[in-house]
C-alpha cells in the first residue's frame, strides 16, 4: 500500500499535462504566478469569469490585468508580505468593484508550488466568487437577526403578558381577600344586626306588655270614672256612654257624673283632663271627687269650680289641664245653671226641635289659682233636652274637616222627641261615622230629658 | 308644612299644619327655642295652623304659665276659624298676659309696647 501511494505521487508530479488538464477543467478561475507575480498560466475559468483573453493576461503583472482591476491593496498585501513567510493562505476574502463585472466578492487561495531546485518559484492563485454566498449569508444573517429580534420581542411581549398576568392574579388575590374580609365584615354586621333585632323584639314585647299593663290600669280606672247608670228622677230620664278612641290609642282623661247636692237640686258634670293614659284617667279620677264634694255644698256651680280650681291648681298635675262643664238642674223647675271651665258647650234641643247651646265659659281648671268662672242659666221645660259632651265628639274629623258644632247641629235637627238614650247612640255614631271609624279621642255624652 | 321658628323682629313660630298629639313635641320644643331666643317676647303665628288639639293647647298653656310672671304678654296670631273656635271654648284671651291677634303686625305692636323702657341719665 505505502509503495503503491508513493508511486502515485511520483507520477502527479511527473505529468505536467494532466495537472495542466486539470488545471482547465476546475471551475474556479485559478492563475499561476511567477514570484515577480506575472502571470505564467491562467485557466479558462479566469478568461470567462473576468472577461479578458490570454494575450492580455499572461506575462502581465496580476496589477495591470485588466485594465488594473487587481491593483487591490488588500491583495498586493497578501502577495508580497504574507505569502512569502507563510508559503500558503486560504479563504483570504476581497470584496471589489471589478470594471467589467461589477463590484464582487472574491475568496483567494493561494499557495507556492513547489518545484525543482533552482527552478523558478510559482504560486498558485485561486479565485473563488463568493458574492453570491456572501449575500446569501448576510441575507441569512439579517434574517437571523430579525428573527431573533421578533423572537425577543416576543419574548419581551410574553414577559409583559407574564407581568400583566402575575399582576392580574395578584390583583385578583387581592380582591379574593378583600372580597373574604368584607363577607366576614358583613356577617359580623349580620350577626350584630341579629343580636340587635332580638334584643329590640324582646324591648319590643316588654314595651308592650308594660302599654297593655297601662292600658288595662287605665281602662279600670275609666270605668270609676263614670257611673253605671247615670239617674236622676222619672221625669228627668238620662242616658250617657263613653267610648274610648280606636283600639291603638291610649285610654283618655274623660269622665261624667250625676250626683245629688246637698238641696233638691242635682248635679251634672262631664270633664276631660289633657293628655292620655293613666296619669289622665288618675287626675280624671281626682278631679271628679274634688268636684263632687265641693258642689255637694257649694251654692252655685261657679262656686264649686272656683273651690275645687284652688284644690286641683294646688296638686301639681304637671301642665295638665281640665276642661268640664257643672250644671246644678232644679227639677221643679227645670232650671239650669252652669258654669263651664272651657269645655264645648253643652246642647239644649227644645221639644218644638230648636237648638241652642249654653255658650258662657271660663278657662279651664288646674290652669290659673284664684280665678274666677262665669255662670250661666237656662231652663229645661217639658220635652226639652240638654246634650253634654267631650271634645271627642266636635274633634272628630273627616279629611281635615272637623264634626264640629255643626255635627252636633245637623245630628240634632233629627233628634227631636227622641230618647236620651237614643240621641246618645245617634251622635256617637254619628261622630263615629264621621272619623271612618277611628276616633282620634275618647268622646263621653250624657244626654237628659225633661219629661214634664 | 310643619312648624318653624322664624326669625324676625321677634322670634316667631309658625305653625303650617295640624297640632295634634303626633306632633305636640315638635311645636313645645319651638315654643321654648322662641321663649330663648326673645327674651323681649315671641310671637305664636296660628294663621297658617289648621287644627290645634287638647295637647297642643296644653303646650302653650305650658310656655305662659313659665313666662307669665315676665310681664311680656303671649302673643297669638289666630286667623283661622277652626283653630278660633278651640281656643275661643278654653277661653285662653281670659288669662292674663296672653293677647290674640288677628295678624302679625299687630302683634308686633303690642309686643313694642311692651317693651321695658330704659332711660339713659344726661
Amino acid at each position: 500500500m505505502a509503495q503503491s501511494t508513493e508511486k502515485n505521487q511520483v507520477s502527479i508530479v511527473l505529468d505536467p499535462n494532466l495537472a495542466l488538464n486539470i488545471v482547465e477543467t476546475v471551475r474556479e478561475p485559478l492563475v499561476v504566478l511567477d514570484e515577480n507575480l506575472r502571470v505564467v498560466f491562467a485557466n479558462r475559468s479566469f478568461y470567462n469569469t473576468f472577461k479578458v483573453s490570454e494575450e492580455e493576461t499572461v506575462g502581465r503583472l496580476i496589477y495591470e490585468l485588466g485594465n488594473r482591476q487587481w491593483d487591490i491593496p488588500a491583495l498586493k498585501k497578501l502577495l508580497n508580505d504574507i505569502l512569502p513567510r507563510r508559503t500558503s493562505f486560504e479563504g483570504f476574502v476581497v470584496e471589489h468593484d471589478f470594471q467589467i463585472i461589477g463590484r464582487r466578492i472574491m475568496m483567494l487561495n493561494a499557495r507556492e508550488v513547489h518545484r525543482k531546485p533552482g527552478e523558478q518559484k510559482l504560486i498558485l492563485l485561486a479565485i473563488e466568487d463568493v458574492t453570491e454566498q456572501k449575500q446569501a449569508e448576510t441575507e441569512l444573517e439579517k434574517y437571523r437577526k430579525h428573527l431573533e429580534q421578533l423572537v425577543e420581542e416576543r419574548s419581551s411581549s410574553l414577559e409583559a403578558a407574564n407581568r400583566e398576568l402575575q399582576l392580574e392574579i395578584e390583583q385578583h388575590k387581592q380582591a379574593e381577600e378583600e372580597l373574604q374580609r368584607a363577607n366576614e365584615r358583613l356577617r359580623a354586621q349580620a350577626e350584630e344586626l341579629m343580636a340587635e333585632i332580638s334584643e329590640r323584639k324582646r324591648v319590643q314585647e316588654a314595651l308592650r306588655i308594660a302599654y297593655e299593663r297601662e292600658r288595662h290600669i287605665a281602662k279600670v280606672l275609666q270605668k270609676a270614672l263614670v257611673p253605671a247608670e247615670p239617674f236622676i228622677s222619672d221625669n228627668y230620664p238620662a242616658a250617657a256612654l263613653y267610648c274610648a278612641a280606636y283600639e291603638e290609642a291610649s285610654v283618655g282623661g274623660d269622665f261624667y257624673d250625676v250626683f245629688h247636692l246637698k238641696d233638691e237640686r242635682m248635679a251634672i258634670l262631664i270633664g276631660d283632663v289633657s293628655g292620655k293614659g293613666v296619669e289622665a284617667a288618675s287626675i280624671a279620677s281626682s278631679a271628679r271627687n274634688i268636684v263632687r264634694a265641693i258642689a255637694y255644698t257649694a251654692p252655685s256651680p261657679s262656686v264649686a269650680f272656683a273651690r275645687s280650681n284652688e284644690i286641683l291648681c294646688t296638686q301639681g298635675t304637671d301642665s295638665s289641664f281640665i276642661t268640664a262643664f257643672l250644671a246644678f238642674l232644679d227639677p221643679l223647675t227645670g232650671r239650669v245653671t252652669y258654669s263651664s271651665a272651657g269645655h264645648p258647650p253643652a246642647a239644649i234641643l227644645r221639644a218644638d226641635g230648636k237648638i241652642e247651646f249654653a255658650a258662657v265659659g271660663s278657662i279651664p281648671l288646674c290652669v290659673l289659682p284664684g280665678c274666677h268662672f262665669d255662670e250661666g242659666e237656662y231652663y229645661l221645660q217639658p220635652g226639652d233636652v240638654t246634650i253634654l259632651y267631650t271634645d271627642g265628639v266636635t274633634e272628630s274629623r273627616h279629611d281635615n274637616v272637623l264634626f264640629g258644632i255643626e255635627g252636633i247641629e245637623r245630628v240634632l235637627a233629627q233628634e227631636a222627641n227622641k230618647e236620651p238614650d237614643v240621641i246618645c247612640a245617634d251622635l256617637l255614631n254619628a261622630a263615629q261615622e264621621w272619623s271612618g271609624g277611628r276616633l282620634l279621642d275618647d268622646i263621653a255624652i250624657m244626654v237628659i230629658k225633661r219629661r214634664a | 308644612m310643619g312648624i318653624e321658628l322664624v326669625e324676625d323682629e321677634y322670634p316667631i313660630v309658625h305653625v303650617k299644619d295640624d297640632v295634634d298629639l303626633s306632633n305636640v313635641s315638635d311645636f313645645d320644643r319651638r315654643l321654648g327655642e322662641a321663649a330663648k331666643a326673645g327674651p323681649a317676647g315671641f310671637i305664636i303665628d296660628l294663621t297658617e295652623g289648621t287644627y290645634l288639639d287638647s295637647a297642643g293647647i296644653q303646650a302653650i298653656l305650658r310656655i305662659w304659665s313659665e313666662r307669665k310672671d315676665s310681664g311680656i304678654p303671649l302673643v297669638i296670631v289666630v286667623g283661622n276659624a277652626k283653630v278660633r273656635t278651640v281656643l275661643d271654648i278654653v277661653r285662653l284671651d281670659q288669662l292674663p298676659g296672653i293677647r290674640m291677634v288677628a295678624n302679625l303686625e299687630e302683634a308686633k305692636t303690642i309686643l313694642r309696647s311692651s317693651a321695658p323702657v330704659t332711660t339713659t341719665e344726661q
